[in-house]
């Protein structure tokens, strides 16, 4: 029958044993692990989830289901995969774009377990690997138990109790189910148990993880904890925090806006950076994606650099709320032409576009901008004049170097996935929620992002318009939950800031939340039942996979 | 003796033979022996023998009487030659013979008859024809009557007064009850097939039009689905045999070409066929095991004339050319300029600087009068043992829609040779295609949609836009939003694509001296596809504005692919008949199949530079297939017949455990005409029941290697970074190790039927099939259980039945005026069972299809129902005036007796909005019906065909309603079908969009007159003009519901073809 045993003969296509015959060759699989939350796939028009191209990259997946149904972004376009039913919140589990990110993290969690299995020290001996890896592997095994539990971790936000499957079953196991408390357990121990074995906490190496990555996990794990488990986890959040704070290695970068340009990659404030560039790790998603998605060709042709070819925007389909917007002092609103970077402006973080287009209309249907992503009287509209986007992501270096030699296809700058300006605001937090601390450490935590924001205090800058320390009265729990809005816009994290402070079905409403449709002219948000908490299980993975039971209200 | 007179054997094939020759044929099929002297024939004239099936009394009468022998059977089954008996006044039983009748005999072609039967009618008395059809007959006075006999052929009366020179015309037998139709890895005679088999010769049927290979089965076949092809010239059809037993793997019938599976359709030129036989039934598929679920067509093309005692036959040649003038007969209706004005500025006041002054009529821009050309020439003869073939073709076809062209070339030469008294047959087969299509766009659709406004042509300055306009751009050529000028797009379309194909079959069978029941035969094909395309954005073309940075710059690419099959069979066959009722027809053997590709697509350059815009990517794959296969005809006193199939395939596809399939089948037939109590009844000239089970499997999923542990390297652009160096990645590809084969298990019940002397007759046939273990491409698997959220699986179970029905008719014959009818009707539900791998799933399981788009699907196969089912939201219309209202639809939950409102509005990405209509896209009531006539030299024909109870999905109409006469991101007016309500919110999934998509067609009509004897008696003349695609009955308000997917988004529309054909034959 020798025959009939055919094995892949595409250049693309290899065996297990020349994959992992090589040093390399494991390195390529981790890196695989790694790269499931920035590509779509293997390129070549290959997606590792076959039905969803860059939506389903991680951070736009995950973009869709943290921000979204919140106050900060809004998206126009309805593509058939659910955009407008996560802006009024009706969501269900058949809605594609629920599942995209499910299935992302479930694949990641499936290559994370692969990985570890072939790097069992029997296994490397087999293939005769061992005695040169051995002394990695250690680091490399903590770093796929790292990336599994995140993906653990971010089930159990988004989804909650989910199905739970290990290295110690074989690929083809199908995870069973098991209670949000349980999960949040197992990715509390993960970390626990790899913190000594990942790399130390004085180094680091660009796209990967250390140390420090999983203290900042464990905070954002702990702050979120009593959600999760509905006990008070406050006091191991303040913990981690402070160990982030105080790890010398990483550092909030003197501007704000380097964290989210070209150069990203030498910014000493990103505890885990996603690499995104324009020749070597093409993605749809990301960085790539937030760009892309809030500009236009218009804004590149009027002079606004961004560092995209004029062929590159998607039309400006992503816009932000005017809730987000009003949360920054009035002047700091408008875009002014005149001063694309936002110097001018005395928080540096308000990277906002709006306000007039310049240059010859005449044969053009745009027309100025509103804030408002709604016109008085009309419906919810596909129209680029409304709304204000953003220009806080560019693919453009801290120099501002410009010009369409420099412009490209595909961006090069990289997404933080942690950045210590959040470790700040959740010491804080955790401080004023009685996890330890105190709130003189609180308040000096909270300026030391705003100081910075501000180019004031330590953060003095010749582009100081005024001073962003707020005194001791200013600070409780809410101004946290805006300062955090502020500082961390677009970066995925506002669901859950909002369900941590109880405010994202009820008690807080922002433009066309719970609107029964987008059509509607009425844009004023209401309150949403309180399943809407969670995310359904996907129906096809209720279909497919007898071990799950979906999430209550949601049968 | 009664077993004698009975007793019958097959002539296989039209043949020119020695009377030795002919007993060796009776010997090989019979029990009998034959005792005569030595050179008693040498030097006799040869006896022609047609097809078929004759009496082995009246093949020894016609063998023996012109040479004035006679026969008698003795004991132990020898059959003694005698000299006859010269005297005629010591035969008693002779009639004074005093009056000679001299005659030809032909058939209506005017081909003359050799070895034909005459006979005087209630007489022994009778001759044989000689070569040229002559015959000369004494009778015992004027006014007698003559039956004239030639197998294949209607025998016929002749009453002769007083006339001493007779023609003689025989009819071939329309029904074919006699003909030997061809199975898999053999042939059977059509009245002993078990099976559901239909047998077509092109050449009988008459042919509209001969572009496309597929129009020969249009509505021929009951349960044969043709979907005609597009107008476009490279589009091919689809086939269906009772609407394919998968869900997802592939659905399309095996084709078989001259024993080679795996072949395709179009790559034949139509004129080279001889013989079309579908297999439908499992009973007749199942010798094909794996790849006989969704049916077999097995095509047989020409060969050679028969060399007799190694003498070249001189070669006859045949010309045919096909013309024809293609027009567009629809479009689809939008707004005029003014129309789009209006109802543009209604709804944009303030938009109207984006409008132009013009008044295009983009559809009119796009099309033309087509033009097809196609020429067909072949000779056709014997060298010495050798007898060939050799045709050579070339076709052009200039489409309606501006550059749209194919340019076909084929050569196939056929070398059939044999050796060793011919017990050692050879037939060698090339078949050569070279296609050429130039690059084309599709701009049906984008034609429709273009702002009327807008004017072709624009100059910009440096030449931008080649001369185009460009939507949004100012007078500077700079920043157009679209570019998508769909006369631009056809006219600076740039390169093409080229198809080079080449098939060589080689295949030898023995018959073994001394052992002639067995025959062993070596199959050996290779066929080899090279496929090459190149694609060129010219600089400055309007899409260089819009695209590729908006720089001007143009591109250029190539595509490279290679397929290679190769097959192998090596099969024996035992014939033998025992005890003069025991016909046994065994075969078995053993068959390996291996299929390679390649491809590979060079980066996108760019035309200043050659700097790589996108990079390039390759491939390459394999899959083989080993078979062992028998079969057991056995034929019991030509009454009962039992058919039993094995194969045991084993796949590439499939883990070494799940890798045998076995395919089981048996079928038993029964000619109820045979028998005693139906001997009575007048004009039933044969009645057989059949009856049939079998199990098939399925294997045909694109993924060769779905079981199999491996891994993707990441290409260069989709590296990972760590520190300064990127990574390439490699990914666990998901597998399954235990996908397994798909089966289909089929019941057959057939009848079929002839009345006076066959020329009425019909077949009925009711089946009823179950599918197995469906094998689904990218089913979603449970998540985390895989390296990917979707794997092949096996995942389910469907359940068709059918009912198909045929009726022919010969309605009139008379010498000069034949008219003959032929209609089938089929119907077929299908209905899914099982979607996942474990039982117990909820009742309403289902599984999205039917892709609209980007993430949007209008179908579903759902548990319960027929597959592609629609899935859409439903749609309220206004109680006064019968008009949809905007962006309200039934919410499909509402439930009167509960709460919960009746209408919800609509959002297109929502599941739980859209309702299971119940309706589908597959065709359940399908049929044909044919026609032709002639009247002495001139002959007419006309075939329809027709479809009930599917549902179209009006797609082009959901997305070109008013809604979208501003385009999504508000930058591109796109015109409207006007027909459509004034909605002011995408509306895609509504039902609205939803119609019946019954039709009628009358395909073609068919006039011809033919010249015979145009030179000294030989050679003919037909000249033939006729239109296809005449008419079109339908309701659907679409250009055309014929779409196989149920889903109409404006395909090349199918034109009409005002066609004239010569075919010369001398």
């Amino acid at each position: 029958c020798e025959k009939l045993d055919l094995q892949p003969i595409s250049s693309t296509s290899l065996l297990e044993d020349e994959v992992y015959s090589t040093y390399d060759g494991y390195l390529g699989v981790l890196a695989k692990c790694y790269a499931s939350f920035v590509l779509q796939g293997q390129g070549d028009g290959d997606v590792d989830i076959s039905k969803n191209g860059g939506r389903s990259t991680f951070n736009r997946a995950l973009y869709y289901l943290q921000e979204c149904p919140t106050d900060e972004v809004l998206f126009h376009s309805s593509s058939g995969n659910g955009t407008w039913t996560m802006i009024t919140m009706n969501w269900n589990p058949a809605t594609e774009i629920v599942g995209n990110m499910y299935y992302r993290l479930w694949i990641s969690v499936a290559l994370c377990n692969e990985f570890i299995r072939k790097t069992e020290k029997d296994v490397m001996e087999e293939y005769g690997v061992y005695n040169e890896a051995k002394n990695d592997v250690g680091q490399w095994r903590a770093e796929a138990r790292f990336l599994r539990a995140y993906c653990y971790y971010l089930l159990c936000d988004l989804y909650g109790s989910v199905g739970w499957v290990d290295d110690s079953s074989p690929n083809g196991t199908y995870p069973v189910q098991k209670t949000r408390t349980e999960i949040f357990n197992y990715v509390e121990s993960e970390l626990l148990d790899i913190e000594d074995q990942l790399m130390p906490a004085d180094k680091k190496v660009f796209g990967r993880v250390n140390q420090v990555a999983a203290w900042f996990a464990l905070s954002r794990l702990y702050l979120n904890g009593e959600i999760y488990t509905k006990k008070d986890y406050n006091e191991q959040a303040y913990i981690y925090s402070k160990k982030v704070i105080d790890n010398s290695n990483f550092s909030l970068a003197p501007n704000y806006i380097e964290n989210f340009l070209k150069d990203n990659d030498g910014s000493p404030e990103i505890i885990w950076a996603q690499p995104h560039d324009a020749d070597n790790s093409q993605s749809s998603g990301g960085t790539n994606f937030l760009i892309k998605y809030s500009s236009h060709k218009f804004m590149i042709n009027q002079g606004l650099e961004l560092g995209i070819t004029n062929d590159s925007p998607w039309n400006i389909n992503g816009r932000l709320k005017t809730n987000l917007v009003n949360k920054f002092d009035l002047d700091d609103q408008p875009f002014d032409p005149s001063d694309p970077w936002c110097d001018n402006k005395k928080d540096k973080r308000a990277l906002f576009y709006g306000g007039p287009l310049t240059g010859d209309q005449s044969k053009s249907p745009v027309q100025p901008h509103l804030k408002e992503t709604w016109r008085e009287g009309k419906s919810f509209e596909k129209n680029i004049t409304l709304g204000y986007t953003f220009t806080k992501w560019r693919n453009v270096t801290k120099d501002r170097m410009s010009g369409e030699e420099q412009r490209e296809s595909y961006v090069s700058v990289a997404y933080p996935m942690f950045r210590k300006a959040d470790a700040y605001l959740m010491a804080a937090e955790a401080i004023l929620r009685g996890g330890g601390g105190s709130r003189t450490e609180a308040l000096n935590y909270v300026n030391e992002v705003r100081n910075r924001a501000y180019n004031s205090g330590n953060y003095f800058s010749s582009k100081n318009i005024a001073n962003g320390a707020i005194s001791d009265n200013e600070l409780n729990l809410d101004f946290i939950l805006d300062e955090r809005a502020r500082e961390l816009w677009t970066e995925c994290v506002r669901r859950t800031d909002l369900i941590r402070f109880n405010k994202f079905t009820k008690g807080y409403n922002w433009d066309w939340k719970g609107q029964e449709t987008s059509n509607n002219t009425d844009h004023e948000g209401k309150d949403v039942d309180d399943k809407y908490n969670l995310y359904p299980i996907p129906q096809d993975d209720i279909l497919y996979n007898p071990n799950l039971t979906q999430n209550p209200d949601y049968m | 003796d009664i077993a004698f007179s009975q007793q019958k054997v097959t002539i296989n094939e039209d043949q020119m033979v020695t009377i030795d020759k002919v007993f060796e044929i009776i010997k090989k099929q019979t029990d009998y022996r034959f005792i005569y002297p030595k050179k008693l024939f040498e030097n006799k004239p040869k006896l022609q023998l047609k097809k078929g099936i004759i009496k082995v009394e009246d093949l020894l009468r016609l063998s023996l009487i012109s040479n004035d022998l006679s026969f008698e059977l003795s004991e132990n089954n020898n059959i003694i030659i005698k000299t006859a008996k010269k005297s005629k006044n010591t035969n008693a039983s002779v009639i004074v013979q005093e009056i000679q009748i001299t005659g030809n005999i032909k058939d209506i072609n005017g081909v003359p008859l050799i070895g034909a039967n005459i006979i005087e009618k209630g007489t022994t008395n009778g001759v044989v024809s000689d070569f040229d059809g002559n015959f000369s007959i004494k009778v015992s006075n004027a006014n007698v009557t003559l039956i004239a006999s030639y197998i294949g052929f209607i025998t016929k009366e002749i009453i002769v007064s007083d006339e001493k020179n007779i023609t003689i015309i025989l009819d071939e037998d329309a029904s074919k009850l006699d003909e030997v139709v061809i199975i898999g890895y053999g042939q059977v005679r059509k009245k002993d097939a078990t099976g559901a088999v239909v047998s077509i010769k092109p050449e009988e049927n008459n042919r509209g039009s001969a572009t496309k290979t597929t129009d020969l089965l249009l509505g021929k076949v009951a349960g044969l689905q043709i979907t005609m092809p597009s107008g476009s010239p490279s589009s091919d059809g689809t086939i269906r045999i009772r609407q394919g037993a998968s869900l997802n793997a592939s659905n399309s019938p095996l084709i078989v070409v001259d024993g080679i599976a795996g072949e395709s359709f179009n790559q034949l030129n139509s004129d080279d066929i001889e013989n079309i036989t579908v297999l439908k039934d499992a009973s007749s598929t199942a010798i094909y095991g794996s790849r006989g679920a969704n049916g077999v067509i097995i095509v047989t093309t020409k060969r050679g004339k028969a060399s007799f005692d190694g003498k070249s036959v001189s070669p006859s040649f045949n010309y045919r050319g096909d013309f024809s003038i293609n027009k567009n007969i629809k479009t689809l209706d939008v707004y005029n300029a003014d129309e789009f004005r209006t109802e543009f500025l209604k709804r944009y006041p303030d938009l109207g600087s984006v409008l132009g002054d013009s008044d295009t009529d983009w559809q009119k821009e796009i099309y033309r009068l087509g033009f097809t050309q196609k020429h067909t020439f072949s000779a056709t003869g014997a060298l010495p043992y050798v007898p060939y073939r050799v045709s050579l073709g070339y076709q052009s076809d200039k489409g309606t829609i501006k550059n749209s062209k194919k340019d076909l070339a084929t050569v196939a030469i056929n070398l059939s040779p044999s050796f060793l008294n011919d017990h050692l047959k050879a037939n060698i087969t090339f078949k050569e295609t070279y296609r050429n299509v130039p690059e084309s766009s599709s701009p049906v659709e984008s034609a429709a949609f273009m702002d009327p406004t807008a004017p072709v042509y624009a100059t910009y300055p440096n030449n931008m836009g080649l001369g185009y306009y460009m939507f949004g751009a100012d007078e500077m050529g700079t920043l157009p939003t679209d570019t998508s000028n769909p006369v631009a797009s056809i006219n600076l379309a740039r390169g093409e694509s080229k198809n080079y194909r080449t098939a060589t079959n080689f295949k030898l069978s023995y018959n073994i001296h001394g052992f002639e029941d067995l025959t062993l035969t070596a199959n050996l094909g290779i066929t080899a596809n090279d496929y090459s395309s190149s694609r060129n954005v010219l600089d400055n073309s309007p899409s260089t504005w819009g695209g590729y940075g908006g720089t001007g710059i143009g591109i250029y690419s190539s595509n490279d692919s290679y397929s290679k099959i190769s097959i192998q069979e090596y099969y024996a066959n035992y014939k033998h008949t025992f005890a003069d009722i025991h016909a046994l027809d065994v075969t078995f053997g053993h068959t390996y199949e291996k299929y390679y590709s390649r491809y590979e697509n060079s980066p996108v350059l760019m035309n200043d530079n050659d700097e790589v815009y996108e990079i390039g990517s390759s491939g390459a794959s394999e899959r083989a297939l080993m078979s062992y296969f028998g079969r057991a005809n056995y034929n019991l006193n030509d009454r009962y017949l039992f058919t039993f199939t094995m194969r045991a395939d084993a796949s590439s596809r499939f883990a070494p455990e799940t890798r045998w399939g076995y395919f089981p089948s048996g079928a038993f037939a029964w000619k109820l005409n045979e028998e005693k109590f139906l001997e009575n009844i007048d004009n039933l000239s044969s009645l057989k029941l059949r009856l049939s089970y079998g199990q098939t499997g399925q294997q045909d999923i694109n993924n060769n290697y779905a079981y199999q542990a491996s891994y993707r390297s990441s290409t260069d652009d989709s590296r990972y970074r760590f520190g300064d160096v990127f990574y390439t990645t490699y990914r666990p590809n998901a597998f399954d190790r235990n996908i397994q084969w798909e089966v289909t298990s089929t019941y057959n019940y057939g009848l079929d039927w002839g009345i006076s002397n066959n020329r009425i007759y019909g077949s009925l046939d009711i089946y009823k099939r179950f599918t197995d273990n469906l094998l689904m491409e990218d089913v979603r698997v449970s998540a985390g259980s895989n390296f990917s959220d979707t794997l092949d699986q096996n995942i389910g179970e469907m359940e068709s039945n059918g009912v198909e029905f045929s009726l022919g008719a010969i309605l009139l014959r008379t010498d000069d005026l034949e008219w003959s009818v032929n209609a089938n009707f089929a119907y077929n539900n299908s209905k899914i069972k099982k979607l996942t791998v474990y039982d117990g799933a909820p009742e309403d399981t289902y599984i999205k299809t039917g892709s609209i788009g980007s993430s949007r699907y209008s179908q579903i196969h759902k548990v319960g129902n027929t597959p592609y089912t629609y899935f859409l939201a439903k749609q309220v219309y206004d109680d006064e005036t019968g008009k949809p209202l905007d962006g309200v639809f039934y919410n499909p939950n509402y439930d009167a007796s509960v709460s919960g409102s009746e209408e919800f509005v609509y959002d297109d990405a929502n599941d739980s909005n859209k309702f299971d209509t119940g309706k589908s896209s597959l065709v359940p009531y399908y049929g044909g019906l044919s026609t032709s006539a002639r009247y002495k030299d001139w002959d007419f024909g006309l075939n329809c065909h027709f479809a009930f109870g599917q549902y179209v999905f009006w797609e082009t109409a959901s997305r070109g309603s008013n809604e979208s006469l501003y385009d999504s991101y508000g930058l591109n007016p796109k015109n409207s079908l006007d027909n459509t309500p004034e909605w002011s919110q995408e509306h895609r999934f509504s039902d609205y969009w939803l119609h019946k998509g019954d039709y009628f067609k009358l395909d073609n009509i068919t006039v011809g007159y033919t010249m015979s004897e145009l030179i000294k008696d030989a050679g003919s003349l037909r000249l033939s003009c006729g239109v296809q695609n005449v008419l079109m009955l339908t309701k659907y308000p679409g250009i055309d519901p014929e779409v196989y997917s149920g889903i109409d988004g404006s395909s090349y529309p199918r034109p009409r073809m005002f066609m004239f054909t010569a075919n010369l034959k001398f």
